[in-house]
């Protein structure tokens, strides 16, 4: 009989390919980006310059304020779309299941460009939606290139994200639960907000935190459909990488964006161990 | 049944690594040949038009192959000269990227043994760079709409209330700074040096008017054929592809900025022989005027005007109009980081 470090070893053998490609190809570089954040952008040297100036330099504020409210939004806007039809496919048969999520994950497949340009037609000043309202007389609404289209791009791409979590929260719950309630007397609206929603908000946290950290690097789909004042993270490494050529200042604004994710999904991860314990006494 | 498999499995890999080996010599035709030139440009049809006047002739009198890639940026230059790997030999360039490009140290000198420029003018003659033609922007409207009541000038485009509209402009600072002087009534002559103050208090009268800060070149012209603008800043080229194509777009020719377009090479090129005698072929004269015939470009050679196309001679800019500003490059050098960004914390407010 093996020890027991000799059989975690062995184990963890298993993932020494994966885990040399993600330290070669993922942290090296990670580190080489901290690395010229420190650096003179005219020479030789460590300094602190390019976070100074970061932070005093009104544009990286309004930047991450702006980056926030996207993701914060973005989050709410997939969570709206994305419950109903959880829920609706939790009370599926499996078969019938399957197919309805293929239909969830068409956007996920189809390229982000595509996407983009699609709901310019059908979004655009001249675009289907406002053609249909001409028709009864109203005035063009102004759908694309502001935050509203900047959270219908991003929702589109998210939802399947948070379907996903929700889902499988949904469908841990044993179904004995809803019809004891319900012999009890619960209406259906009671036995949703007393006994469902609460058993599937770890699901509710899981799904918002990977909906989060993926919004917060998002940089196409608000340059693409956002407007003068929806500038986000990745825009702002993008100006002072190709427009500044200022590369120290380029990776400091990267390393403050890994420092937000880390720390929006340290707070996620604990309200999330909070929820599931709450979920426990509960049930 | 494994006796069948096995020799066509067999031939199989033996084409495939014939293949292999014999492939860098396919990918790379020109390496057996002799000498190659990688230009990297803008593409599109700028870059069809560069294959005609440019690099085909060049490879029929020389035998030197041009092989093209699009995408310019300093930042992928800044790497190749970095590494000492570069892989573009020439580099097109405009206006601001020029001394931007030298002061980086990203260009070798020209060399004036090879290179010919006696008798162009003056912003064709960089130490680092050749300026090759003049290209001209100006205000694009469209003509199936607003029955002609549309801004011919900047003034005009910024007299919301006598023509309304939805306006358009970049959303880089160069080009429009100038833009905004002259909006505000300064006359081209008087532009530069600029009055940063006051091009930004014009800015900001005209900023809620303005429907969109464009980052892609293309959409100054199909955001207009998409009605989801009215008036923008747009180059002479884009103009007329759409015209020939039909489109109900017009240009203004009245106070236009002019611009050069110019190429470099790329510091540490290994082709740097090469490179050079490119350079100077691109000046011949009767080379500027076929592509001032492909594209509109004024040429930068003297006396070469009148030996232009007359039905292209619409488009060519007239370098002697003072009502036109000819961009000063070396007036932005050292200043585009610093207003570029001001620009942006401006655009977010």
């Amino acid at each position: 009989m093996r020890s027991p470090t000799k059989i975690h070893l062995r184990e963890a053998s298993y993932a020494f390919p994966a885990a040399l490609f993600m330290v070669s190809l993922f942290a090296f570089p990670l580190f080489g980006i901290l690395y010229q954040s420190f650096q003179r952008n005219d020479g030789d040297g460590l300094t602190l310059g390019a976070y100074a100036r970061i932070f005093t330099t009104p544009l990286f504020l309004r930047v991450a304020y702006t980056t926030l409210e996207i993701s914060l939004g973005s989050v709410l806007c997939s969570l709206l779309f994305a419950y109903p039809v959880a829920y609706f496919l939790a009370k599926q048969s499996p078969r019938r299941r399957a197919l309805y999520l293929i239909l969830v994950l068409v956007p996920f497949w189809t390229s982000s460009l595509v996407k983009s340009f699609s709901l310019m037609v059908l979004l655009g000043h001249s675009g289907i939606i406002n053609q249909a309202l001409a028709a009864f007389g109203i005035s063009p609404v102004k759908m694309l290139f502001n935050r509203f289209g900047v959270m219908i791009g991003m929702s589109q791409y998210l939802i399947p994200f948070m379907v996903f979590p929700i889902l499988t929260s949904l469908q841990r719950q044993p179904p004995e639960l809803g019809r004891a309630a319900a012999i009890m007397g619960a209406g259906k609206l009671r036995i949703f907000t007393r006994i469902t929603l609460p058993l599937s908000l770890p699901g509710v946290v899981a799904g918002s935190l990977l909906v989060f950290i993926l919004s917060l690097g998002f940089y196409i789909i608000p340059a693409l459909l956002g407007g003068r004042r929806d500038i986000v993270f990745g825009n702002l490494v993008n100006f002072y990488l190709r427009e500044i050529i200022n590369w120290p200042m380029a990776s400091a604004v990267a390393v403050l964006l890994v420092l937000t994710a880390i720390a929006v999904a340290m707070l996620l991860s604990k309200i999330q161990d909070g929820s599931s314990m709450l979920s426990k006494e509960s049930s | 049944m494994a006796v069948l498999m096995s020799p066509s499995r067999r031939s199989f890999i033996l084409g495939l690594s014939a293949g292999a080996i014999g492939s860098p010599a396919y990918i790379r035709p020109g390496w057996a040949k002799g000498q190659r030139l990688v230009i990297c440009g803008y593409g599109g049809s700028e870059g069809i038009a560069k294959r005609r006047a440019f690099y085909d002739p060049f490879t029929k009198t020389t035998g030197i192959e041009i092989i093209t890639a699009s995408g310019v940026d300093l930042a992928k230059m800044k790497i190749q000269v970095e590494q000492k790997d570069v892989e573009w030999d020439i580099v097109d360039l405009i206006d601001a990227w020029v001394p931007a490009a030298a002061r980086m140290g990203l260009l070798e000198k020209i060399d004036d043994t090879i290179v010919n420029r006696a008798d162009c003018i003056p912003q064709a003659k960089h130490e680092f760079a050749v300026g090759g033609s003049v290209y001209a922007s100006g205000i694009a409207f469209p003509t199936d709409r607003f029955k002609g009541k549309v801004p011919k000038t900047w003034q005009e485009f910024w007299n919301v209330k006598a023509i309304p509209g939805r306006r358009s402009l970049r959303n880089r600072i160069t080009d429009t700074l100038e833009i905004a002087l002259m909006g505000d009534g300064v006359s081209a002559s008087r532009v530069y040096p600029c009055d940063v103050e006051r091009a930004f208090r014009a800015l900001e009268r005209i900023k809620p008017y303005v429907s969109h800060w464009i980052a892609q070149t293309e959409q100054t012209v199909t955001l207009i054929q998409q009605d989801e603008t009215d008036f923008t800043h747009t180059y002479t080229s884009r103009v007329k592809d759409l015209q020939e194509a039909n489109v109900p777009i017009g240009f203004s020719f009245r106070q236009n900025i002019l611009g050069i377009r110019s190429s470099g090479a790329l510091r540490g090129t290994k082709n740097r022989d090469a490179a050079m005698r490119f350079l100077d072929f691109m000046m011949h004269r009767d080379r500027q005027i076929e592509w001032a015939n492909l594209t509109g470009d004024a040429p930068t050679r003297k006396y070469a005007l009148a030996m232009i196309d007359p039905r292209v001679r619409k488009w060519i800019p007239d370098l002697g109009n003072t009502d036109n500003l000819f961009t000063n490059a070396a007036w932005w050098d050292g200043r585009v980081d610093e207003l570029n960004t001001r620009f942006k914390e401006w655009l977010l407010i």
